[in-house]
């Protein structure tokens, strides 16, 4: 009588010669052998056929539902052309004005030597624009870029993010 | 590609946080996770609830699998685990409602005489299982369902592969005594 082992090893495909040799013998000659190979065997090929279990029809669903939600994903917008070429103008005219600035401080500087000077009307209207508006102009725009910068860097990431949150 | 690859391929795609790639997975790997828990369960809705808990293990893990070994040996090992843990926890027993004889006889009725003999057996070597422990039902159902070498199961079940294949060879041994005693019984029913 071959052991169950060996038995197994046949109905696996993995039994060697000489125990197939002895299972073909024992097969002719003994009914109990038959028998309890006949059995194993049935098992052995009604495990092999048993067909997968099905799940229920949400199965794949109901995992994904269950999945947490998935980040924001950000977009980064490429810059439109004028708005690149906005940046660079206006960031000329400040450069421009900041170069004014300088070279009108410059001109005004106090010089150790008194010279007396002839009235010229149209220095004159010139210094009076200066007096007047220029530096009032020019401290209005620094505030405009300042505010500017604090609403494009600090404000609108702010809310941004606050809406996000909310929604 | 093989089996392997694919799962590698979209393990890949998964960790880079393709969702569809997750769905396909699921797709690829759901009935034999839930024929694995199902087996060792005998209940449909604690065996999809630790089939789909498995699942979304792997989507919480996913980053920390290093594809040093199968994907499968590390799946059927969470699937395992989880429906050993619900089995310890569910002491009472609960017949579910498709295994009893009145469902099988109602599911059989349009089916050809050999098939119900088929279904019968089958039917015979479910119950049967429930009386193994949990390890010998998952040796069984995965060598035979999976056709997983004895290297996979293993590494699944951690034991060498001589043992496994001792413990598989064992698990059949106490099945077909099982299976006699469900056929003594009925015979002794119908007497």
């Amino acid at each position: 009588m071959l052991t169950d082992e060996q038995i197994f090893d046949i109905l696996d495909g993995c039994a060697d010669a000489e125990i197939l040799q002895k299972h073909t013998h024992l097969l002719a000659g003994s009914v109990v052998y038959q028998q309890y190979f006949n059995e194993l065997a049935a098992i052995h090929f009604d495990l092999a056929d048993m067909p997968l279990e099905k799940t229920s029809a949400d199965f794949t669903a109901n995992i994904l539902a269950a999945l947490p939600s998935e980040k924001p994903v950000f977009v980064i917008a490429k810059k439109k052309k004028w708005s690149a070429k906005f940046m660079y103008g206006f960031f000329g005219t400040m450069i421009g004005v900041l170069i004014t600035t300088i070279l009108v401080a410059i001109f005004y500087l106090p010089s150790s030597e008194t010279t007396i000077e002839q009235p010229n009307q149209v220095v004159e209207v010139f210094n009076d624009f200066i007096r007047s508006y220029f530096t009032q102009i020019a401290i209005l725009l620094n505030l405009m870029v300042l505010l500017a910068l604090f609403d494009r860097k600090v404000l609108r990431p702010y809310f941004k993010q606050r809406s996000m949150r909310l929604g | 590609m093989n089996d392997e690859q694919k799962d590698i391929t979209l393990l890949k795609r998964i960790q880079a946080g393709d969702r569809l790639a997750y769905k396909e997975l699921i797709n690829r790997h759901k009935e034999y996770a839930f024929t694995v828990a199902y087996r060792i369960l005998n209940s449909r809705e604690d065996a999809e609830e630790i089939a789909q808990d498995a699942f979304l293990q792997v989507f919480k893990n996913v980053h920390s699998f290093n594809f040093e070994a199968k994907f499968t040996t590390w799946f059927y090992r969470i699937v395992f685990n989880a429906a050993l843990m619900q089995k310890r926890k569910n002491r009472i027993f609960t017949e579910d409602i498709s295994e009893s004889p009145q469902a099988s006889l109602v599911s059989n009725l349009s089916d050809s005489s050999e098939d119900i003999r088929k279904n019968e057996r089958q039917q015979a070597i479910r119950r049967a299982m429930q009386q193994l422990q949990a390890d010998d039902v998952l040796l069984i159902t995965l060598f035979y369902l999976q056709e997983q070498s004895l290297e996979e199961i293993a590494a699944i079940t951690q034991i060498s592969a001589d043992t496994a294949k001792v413990k598989i060879h064992r698990a059949r041994k106490r099945l077909a005594e099982e299976m006699k005693k469900h056929w003594k019984e009925e015979v002794r029913s119908l007497i």
